[in-house]
C-alpha cells in the first residue's frame, strides 16, 4: 500500500531541500510526497509528485488552475459552501484543503456526498495539532471530528499530510496514527487516508468511456 | 523515610526518544520542560500528573522518558508535539517502549558523527556539519541570527556550492 504525505514545503519556503526531505520521509515510512511547485522526480526511492494550491476563492481562478496545471495534483482551499460544491464538481480538481480555517457550515452533508460521489479527497493538514496550541488547536481537533464523522457516513477519501516545511516538522507513520488518534481516527482509516492519492491519480489518468 | 513502600509504587514505562537535529544544545532539564509543556497544552494538568513523565537521562541524540504504565501512548502523541527546546526548533521521535531502562539502552545506535565543513555559497561562507550518510546541516548566519538548512551532498552542486573541511584539509 502506498503511504503518501500530501503538500510539502520544501526549500526555498522552507528549510530543508527536497532531497532532505526525501530522505526523511524515507526513513519514516512514507514512499511518496506530494510536493508544491516541484517538478515530479524520484529521490531515495521516494517518488516526489507536482502539487499547487489555490488560494483564491474565485471559481474563474480554480479553472484557471486547472487548465495551467495539468498534470498537477491540485488542491484547492476551501471557501463558502457553494463555492465548496462547485470546486467538487470541477474536473480536474483532486483535493479540498484548509477546511478547518471555513465557517462550520461551509462543508455539510450535501458537500460530502458531492465529494463521495467525485472522489475529490478532503485534506487534513495534521501538522496544524503540532503547530497550534490552546483554543486553535482545540478548534481544529473538534472540525476534524465532525470532518470524521461525515466521512464515516458518506465515505468521501481523506487525504493526510503534514504540512512541513522542515525536516523537523516531518512526522513518522506511527506518529501521525497518534496524532490522528487525538480526533478519534483508527489505524485502518489512517491507513487508507495515506494512500489516497495514488487512488484518485489512477482514476484520472484510466480512459471514460463515453457512450 | 520513603513515601511508599515498593509493593505499593507505581509501575513505570520507559520511552526511547530520538532527538533531531542531533546537535542541538540542551540539557535533560531543557528536555523536561518542553515535555512537559507539550503534555500540559495537549492533555491538561491533570492528564499530565497521571502520565507522571520524567527526564530520565540524555545519551547522545538520545532521550531516555519515564511514565506511568498504560499512560505510554499518550505521551508518545505528545512528544510528537514538542517542537522547540531551549529555543531550538526541534523532533523528539518516540523509538521504542519498554519496562526496562536496561532494555532501551540495547536499542540506542551509535551516534554517527559528522565533519565540520564550511560552504562557500553565493561568494558567502557558511558552516556546517557534513554526515558520513551524505547529510549536511548548514548553519546560515545573517543579521536576523542563525538558522540551519538541512540539504544532502547532492543538493550541493544545485547551490553551486564549494566544501571544504574546517581544518583546511
Amino acid at each position: 500500500m502506498t503511504v503518501t504525505d500530501v503538500f510539502i514545503h520544501p526549500h526555498p519556503r522552507g528549510d530543508s531541500t527536497i532531497r532532505r526531505m526525501a530522505l526523511t520521509a524515507r526513513e519514516y515510512g512514507f514512499d511518496t510526497l506530494v510536493v508544491i511547485d516541484n517538478p515530479s522526480a524520484e529521490y531515495h526511492g521516494v517518488s516526489i509528485l507536482k502539487g499547487a494550491v489555490v488560494h483564491e476563492g474565485t471559481m474563474k481562478a480554480v479553472n484557471a488552475a486547472v487548465r495551467k496545471q495539468r498534470g498537477s495534483i491540485i488542491g484547492v482551499a476551501a471557501g463558502e459552501s457553494s463555492f465548496n460544491r462547485s470546486v467538487i464538481q470541477t474536473p480536474g480538481v483532486a483535493l479540498l484543503t484548509g477546511i478547518c480555517q471555513t465557517r462550520r457550515n461551509a462543508f455539510d452533508h450535501v458537500t460530502a456526498r458531492f465529494a463521495a460521489e467525485k472522489k475529490v479527497a478532503i485534506h487534513l493538514e495534521i501538522g496544524l495539532l503540532i503547530a497550534c496550541r490552546g483554543h486553535t488547536r482545540q478548534k481544529v481537533l473538534t472540525r476534524y471530528r465532525e470532518l470524521l464523522t461525515l466521512q464515516r457516513k458518506y465515505e468521501f477519501p481523506f487525504a493526510l499530510g503534514s504540512g512541513a516545511e522542515s525536516i523537523l516538522d516531518q512526522r513518522s507513520v506511527r506518529e501521525m496514527i497518534l496524532l490522528c488518534g487525538l480526533f478519534g481516527m483508527e489505524k485502518e482509516e489512517v491507513l487508507t487516508a495515506f494512500a489516497t492519492i495514488p487512488e484518485i491519480l489512477l482514476e484520472s489518468s484510466s480512459p471514460r468511456v463515453v457512450s | 523515610m520513603k513515601p511508599l513502600p515498593p509493593t505499593l509504587r507505581e509501575n513505570r514505562r520507559y520511552v526511547l526518544a530520538r532527538i533531531r537535529p542531533a546537535a542541538i544544545l540542551a540539557d535533560e532539564r531543557d528536555w523536561h520542560i518542553a515535555i512537559s509543556e507539550a503534555i500540559s497544552s495537549l492533555y491538561g494538568d491533570i492528564t499530565a500528573a497521571e502520565i507522571h513523565a520524567g527526564t530520565i537521562r540524555q545519551e547522545g541524540q538520545y532521550l531516555i522518558i519515564r511514565c506511568r504504565r498504560g499512560w505510554e501512548d499518550k505521551l508518545c502523541t505528545a512528544l510528537t508535539t514538542v517542537r522547540t527546546a531551549h529555543q531550538t526548533p526541534v523532533h523528539l521521535q518516540a523509538i521504542s517502549t519498554s519496562g526496562t531502562i536496561k532494555a532501551l539502552k540495547k536499542k540506542i545506535r551509535p551516534i554517527i558523527t559528522g565533519d565540520e565543513v564550511t560552504c562557500v555559497i553565493n561568494g558567502g561562507n557558511h558552516s556546517g556539519i557534513h554526515y558520513a550518510d551524505g547529510k549536511i546541516d548548514l548553519i546560515r548566519r545573517d543579521m536576523k541570527g542563525q538558522e540551519v538548512v538541512f540539504l544532502t551532498k547532492d543538493d550541493m552542486e544545485s547551490f553551486h556550492a564549494t566544501t571544504t573541511k574546517s581544518d583546511g584539509i
